[in-house]
């Protein structure tokens, strides 16, 4: 399964933060202007579809109002895409 | 203040444009003054709108009369120095005289469409700096969620997302009195908006090419 610039990126910064459950904005803010607004989600949308992310959408409490925000958790198959995008890039480097 | 802006509506009631001598006076005076309330602020760029548009009516019938006058005059001036047969002239004439009406009425609606414009948004921004207990009557995208409603399920969750995150972010802007900032936010996430769209088309394609999976 080929594996972008921006999902490598996204996988390697959900990797960092502990394997833990992120939202979009986080994943933004994390990147440092690594990534897109706007093509975050769909990025997300289309890792989601290859099985490299998993989301669900966070519980609010009653008294709050609003759009409720989705939170994304790397998969076991992310995680070896990750590792083998990572060989890739530092075989390609050495070479 | 209040009696004195009354008193002002009562003394220019027999003006024409009386609505938009009145608040331009009530403006000025008020112009320094932190005892008026916002909503009297308000009602003040309302009227000076309607009055705008009462004074952008009255010049176009103006510009228009004007034309006409200008045309009717040329026309018999013609007609009395040439001779009968060169209705080719006056059908040109005509139709010219047309179009600068035409021309000059779309500019007149053009123009107060800018003008309105310009003061709808110093209302809202008014509405959003001075309001007492600061509550959006109405959050970004609002709009762009209703139409959201309408799409496939996987669409509208990337519209949510983006517009809950633009909504954060414009709050905390808000929060912090960073206006523009706030503003660019929403400019930032149309643009954004834009981008996915562009990616969902690029991802149909994909599908259709055989490069991704395709979804049931």
């Amino acid at each position: 399964m080929l594996l972008s610039k921006t999902e490598a990126l996204i996988l390697q910064i959900m990797s960092e933060n502990g394997f833990r459950e992120v939202y979009g904005l986080e994943l933004l803010k994390l990147s440092n202007g690594g990534i897109k607004r706007g093509t975050i989600y769909t990025t997300l949308q289309r890792m989601e579809d290859k099985g490299f992310v998993v989301s669900r959408q966070e519980e609010k409490p009653d008294d709050v109002s609003g759009i409720p925000r989705r939170l994304y958790e790397i998969t076991g198959t992310g995680q070896r895409a990750l590792q083998a995008y990572e060989l890739i890039v530092i075989n390609t480097v050495v070479a | 203040m209040k009696d004195e802006f009354y008193y002002i509506q009562k003394k220019y009631r027999k003006i024409k444009h009386r609505r938009l001598t009145r608040t331009l006076y009530f403006l000025f005076k008020i112009s320094n003054s932190n005892q008026v309330s916002l909503k009297e602020k308000i009602k003040a760029i309302k009227s000076i709108k309607r009055g705008l548009f009462n004074v952008g009516k009255a010049s176009l019938s103006c510009i228009r009369i004007c034309f006409f006058l200008v045309g009717l005059f040329l026309l018999l001036l013609f007609l009395e120095t040439t001779t009968a047969g060169s209705s080719a002239y006056i059908i040109t004439t005509i139709r010219l005289y047309t179009l600068i009406i035409i021309m000059s009425i779309l500019l007149g609606i053009l123009v107060g469409w800018i003008v309105i414009g310009i003061l709808a948004v110093i209302e809202y921004t008014l509405k959003i700096k001075f309001s007492p207990n600061k509550t959006l009557t109405k959050p970004p995208a609002s709009f762009l969620l209703k139409i959201a409603l309408l799409l496939p399920e996987k669409y509208r969750k990337d519209i949510e997302q983006n517009i809950s995150d633009m909504r954060l972010e414009y709050c905390e802007a808000l929060s912090e009195k960073k206006i523009c900032r706030a503003r660019f936010i929403v400019a930032f996430y149309y643009i954004g908006l834009c981008w996915s769209v562009v990616m969902w088309i690029s991802d149909k394609a994909k599908e259709v090419v055989g490069l991704l999976p395709k979804k049931n």
